[in-house]
């Protein structure tokens, strides 16, 4: 996981935030990307506005990878709060860099690299300013890491031509600086050197910009949206780019109005969407019920935060799924979808306006945290045959005056006619409604119409275009498997391909549909295994809840509600403990009596 | 609406036609001995709102009640309530970003609740909410504009820094025009935030707030004043504090005062108050501050990076020229009224020339 060499890395760097730490993580993340690796980045914010300790974490691999790592290779350290949060995060016979100048003792570790360098005094030396003190550090890990010179130069000019000749010619001495202290005080070892690959470059972009460029690829029309942590970013791609592809953003005074606004123009026949947060998905809520009601397709983003309330605003929680599949008053039938990946958020979003349309009802997209800000190489095809299935306008062959837009079917699914059309005029509205659209509140509407509505999600999981959402891997033959959703997928891939390589059988399910079950994937999964553990970061085990609720089957819950998202070795651990007790167990004994973690955790 | 008079007098004044008796005035350097939002705040440096929070407790302080705060998420929210000792013997009931307003009526319903109860005295607390611009002009509005309707006691503090600062500077209805946000941005067609902003005092007060007024921290003892008399007079009455924020504004963190009095100087900024008569369908509006000289708005603009790309269409800066003098015409009734001269000395001999070519088109 972290000790092979050559192309296998996990780098950490800390520091204040407004030192450039981000800046030098970005770099080499996108030299990396550019030769052809594969890579995970996360990065923690500050609860501050401005100042505060700030890390980033990347992880560059020859194989497709959605975990940052857990422990580091390299740790560097620009002051020595960044040592004393991090220090722990560095592997047993990891490298060490820190700013040399430092007051406080190095914690000290046998079999620690240690690489001192005064990043302070090579800036002021050379430029005699710090802002370029990142730009030395960047040298010094380029001289470590082996990055090719050329990509280096070439991404400083994009970085600094724009700001003058002066600074452009600061930072390349910033840079030389580093690389020669790096090559005069330490011998070059082979062990964190990255070479280029036959692989053509990647793209490089966080959950959020996936999620944005994928709603740009589905043909969205009209965005609405209120400023919230952690979604924003897709609201300001789209601020930026969606004018520019003919769109319509508007930003509003909040979320309610957002919704509303997806409503009514979705309600005329354009793709519309919206994105927010936990708390701006509460707001939405009840006009989630008017769209399910008055079966109106909209797309709603919610990248999860800690809650409840403002809860913590800049931290990862996956606590919003039972609000995305049951919020509302009465029953509101909708689509949940949960992308596990970077990559993932862009496609989902393509399925999630299809979904819409096709099955004229809300959807809504779960991210978290840790997807939204994950930075990832994306393989640059990306866009290419990326096709909207505009189910939307499905004409009536009835006379104008026999249409009825809310028409029984066999699919659920009734003839939409966009508004405007002459001859198939109807209101659309929140009051139970008749087949024409009128309102009617007699005994069998309302249960006819209400069954209407939620056979649509009948519909919807035998559609063979959901068939194929979710990933299974491990051990087919394992009888211990694992159902995660969303961000932790990405630990428990790796933890699943540590524990079979260890031989310990365990298989995985990490849906992507998470409302309604898919049962041609569940069923066979299910029968398939004995025991079932359900990873996720909330408290109450809302998958699990799901799960057992769904098909009775009893579910081991490792809860993890730390704001951060899961550790491989985490889900090893669980997985080597579990292994071990069905060894031990008596046959004929219940195999599903819960953990004794998750039962304290419960009662 | 109602009938708009002009008080007589001109500047900082601890006089109210509302109170019987003027409020305290702490003077210019006088010593003011209560205090305010205490350190441990993290804020960032050159904040306004970190001073105009300090200012608006001492003030309440000084009116010798116990301060009981609403606050609606947003800035001052984050950067005080990492450490909560910044508020010191104040209470504080943070709620969720729409409803200030609406949390400051249940605090008050209870504190009413106790008095009636005969459980602590009448006049011992006042019930303040202080939210920013996104929580009062945007997301909170609804229930700011209610609780203004449904005439309850108590202050409404809006801490006005223009945009959504903490969440990534975004936009909000208070930003001005041609100012970049992150969702208002620039390109060939897109000109920073197209709309012009809204004055939520202009809302308080056709909504019947009895004592509108806004202020900033640079003028301290204006401010102090203008709190005070929120507090005493009866009835729901808003005050605006001028928020300078470096990083949203893309300024240095020491031109606090130099940016406000620039703003002042270009009447970007009007220092006021205004008081409402309900009953008798007037309003008195009150100028706090006549700046010794006039500049053009282009001074203001020049000094924050959100307005940089504004700068390279001068017809855009015409505009917002344009806008401020068509604001002023109102405020040089009041001075006119005041027998002070409309036009004083000023650099923009085509300044005037501007406004004329626009009234003749």
């Amino acid at each position: 996981m972290s000790c092979s060499p050559q192309n296998n890395l996990v780098l950490r760097i800390g520091g204040e935030s407004g030192e450039g730490v981000i800046t030098v993580a970005e770099s080499v993340c996108r030299i990396a990307a550019r030769m052809g690796l594969y890579l995970s980045a996360y990065r923690t914010f500050p609860a501050e506005i401005k100042g505060g300790a700030c890390m980033m974490q990347l992880r560059v691999s020859e194989k497709p990878i959605h975990h940052p790592g857990d422990r580091a290779d390299i740790l560097v350290a620009l002051n020595e709060e960044a040592v004393r949060n991090n220090f722990d995060g560095l592997r047993e016979g990891g490298t060490l860099i820190h700013e040399a100048g430092l007051e406080a003792p190095i914690p000290q570790r046998t079999g620690t690299r240690y690489l001192a360098v005064p990043f302070q005094a090579l800036a002021l030396e050379t430029i005699g300013t710090l802002a370029s003190k990142n730009i030395v550090v960047l040298g010094v890990l380029a001289r470590i890491l082996g990055l090719p010179p050329d990509q280096i130069e070439a991404l400083l000019e994009e970085k600094f031509k724009k700001r003058g000749a002066v600074i452009l010619e600061n930072n390349r001495k910033a840079l030389e600086a580093g690389l020669r202290y790096a090559a005069e005080h330490f011998q070059s070892g082979d062990e964190h050197r990255l070479s280029p690959t036959p692989q053509t470059g990647k793209l490089l972009m966080t959950g959020n910009e996936a999620a944005a460029l994928g709603s740009l690829a589905a043909g969205v029309d009209c965005f609405f949206g209120y400023p919230i942590t952690p979604s924003s970013e897709i609201m300001e791609y789209l601020a930026r780019n969606l004018p520019r592809a003919g769109g319509r953003f508007l930003q509003t005074e909040d979320e309610i109005s957002a919704i509303a606004g997806v409503c009514g123009a979705a309600w005329t026949g354009k793709r519309a969407m919206t994105a927010t947060s936990g708390p701006g998905l509460s707001l939405m809520s009840e006009i989630v019920g008017l769209l399910s009601m008055a079966e109106v397709p909209a797309v709603i983003v919610d990248s999860q935060r800690g809650g409840p309330s403002t809860g913590l605003p800049t931290k990862t929680e996956q606590s919003d799924l039972l609000l995305a599949v049951y919020g509302s008053h009465g029953e509101a039938p909708r689509i949940v979808l949960a992308p596990a990946t970077v990559r993932e958020s862009f496609d989902l979003m393509v399925v999630a306006f299809d979904l819409a349309e096709k099955y004229q009802m809300p959807v809504i997209v779960l991210m978290d945290q840790a997807i939204s800000s994950r930075l990832e190489s994306v393989d640059a095809d990306l866009l290419s045959g990326i096709t909207a299935r505009r189910g939307s306008e499905q004409k009536s062959d009835l006379a104008p005056e026999r249409y009825r837009r809310f028409q029984l079917t066999e699919s659920g699914i009734s003839p939409r006619v966009f508004p405007g059309t002459p001859g198939f005029e109807y209101v659309s509205t929140g009051l139970e409604h008749d087949e024409t659209g009128s309102p009617e509140y007699d005994e069998r509407t309302h249960t006819i119409l209400s069954a209407k509505r939620h056979k649509k999600l009948v519909s919807l999981a035998a559609d063979p275009a959901v068939a194929q959402l979710s990933s299974r891997f491990g051990d087919e033959s394992a009888t211990l498997g694992i159902a995660c959703w969303g961000s932790t997928a990405g630990a428990v891939e790796e933890a699943v391909a540590i524990a079979n390589e260890r031989g310990i059988p365990v298989q995985a399910l990490v849906p992507k549909l998470l409302h309604p079950f898919v049962q041609s994937e569940w069923k066979p999964f299910l029968q398939s295994i004995e025991k079932l553990l359900v990873p996720e970061m909330n408290f109450t085990g809302q998958l699990a809840t799901l799960v057992r609720s769904t098909y009775g089957v009893p579910t081991i819950r490792l809860n993890k509600l730390k704001g951060v998202p899961f550790h491989a070795q985490e889900i090893l651990e669980m997985i080597e403990r579990e292994a071990a007790k069905m060894e031990s167990e008596m046959p004929g004994s219940p195999a599903e009596a819960p953990s004794e973690e998750a039962v304290r955790i419960t009662r | 609406m109602f009938r708009v008079l002009f008080n007589s007098e001109i500047g900082v004044t601890p006089h109210s036609s509302l109170l019987s008796d003027p409020v305290l005035d702490p003077g210019d350097y006088g010593y003011v001995p209560t205090t305010g939002l205490l350190s441990g705040h993290q804020g960032c440096n050159g904040c306004g709102m970190v001073s105009g929070t300090n200012q608006v407790l001492r003030a309440l302080k000084l009116t010798g009640r116990f301060v009981a705060a609403s606050i609606g998420t947003g800035c001052n929210e984050v950067i005080t309530t990492q450490n909560t000792s910044c508020w010191g013997d104040v209470s504080v009931d943070h709620n969720n970003f729409p409803n200030a307003a609406s949390t400051l009526s249940g605090n008050r319903a209870a504190y009413e609740s106790l008095v009636r109860n005969g459980k602590i005295p009448a006049d011992s607390v006042v019930n303040v909410a202080i939210a920013g611009d996104g929580g009062s002009y945007d997301i909170g509005l609804q229930a700011l504009l209610a609780w203004i309707a449904r005439n309850e006691d108590g202050v409404y503090v809006c801490l006005n820094n223009e945009a959504y600062m903490n969440t990534g500077i975004q936009s909000s209805g208070a930003t001005p025009f041609g100012a970049k946000t992150s969702t208002t941005p620039y390109g060939k067609k897109a000109l920073g935030n197209s709309r012009t902003p809204q004055h939520l005092p202009d809302l308080a007060l056709a909504a019947g707030a009895p004592y509108v007024a806004v202020a900033s921290p640079v003028h301290h003892r204006d401010l102090m004043i203008k709190v005070q008399k929120a507090a005493l007079i009866q009835g729901p009455c808003l005050v605006e504090s001028y928020s300078v924020c470096p990083p949203g504004w893309n300024t240095e963190s020491d031109f606090f005062y130099e940016i406000t009095e620039l703003a002042l100087a270009t009447r970007v900024l009007v220092l006021y108050e205004a008081e409402l008569h309900r009953e008798e369908g007037y309003a008195i509006y009150t100028l706090s501050h006549v700046p010794d000289r006039w500049l053009p708005v282009e001074e203001y603009l020049k000094t924050q990076g959100r307005f940089h790309k504004l700068l390279r269409h001068p017809e855009l800066v015409q505009r917002v020229q344009a806008m401020v003098d068509r604001r002023w015409e109102f405020w040089s009734d009041v001075l006119k009224h005041n027998s002070l001269p409309v036009y004083r000395e000023e650099a923009g001999g085509q300044l005037r020339a501007a406004v004329a070519k626009e009234v003749s088109a």
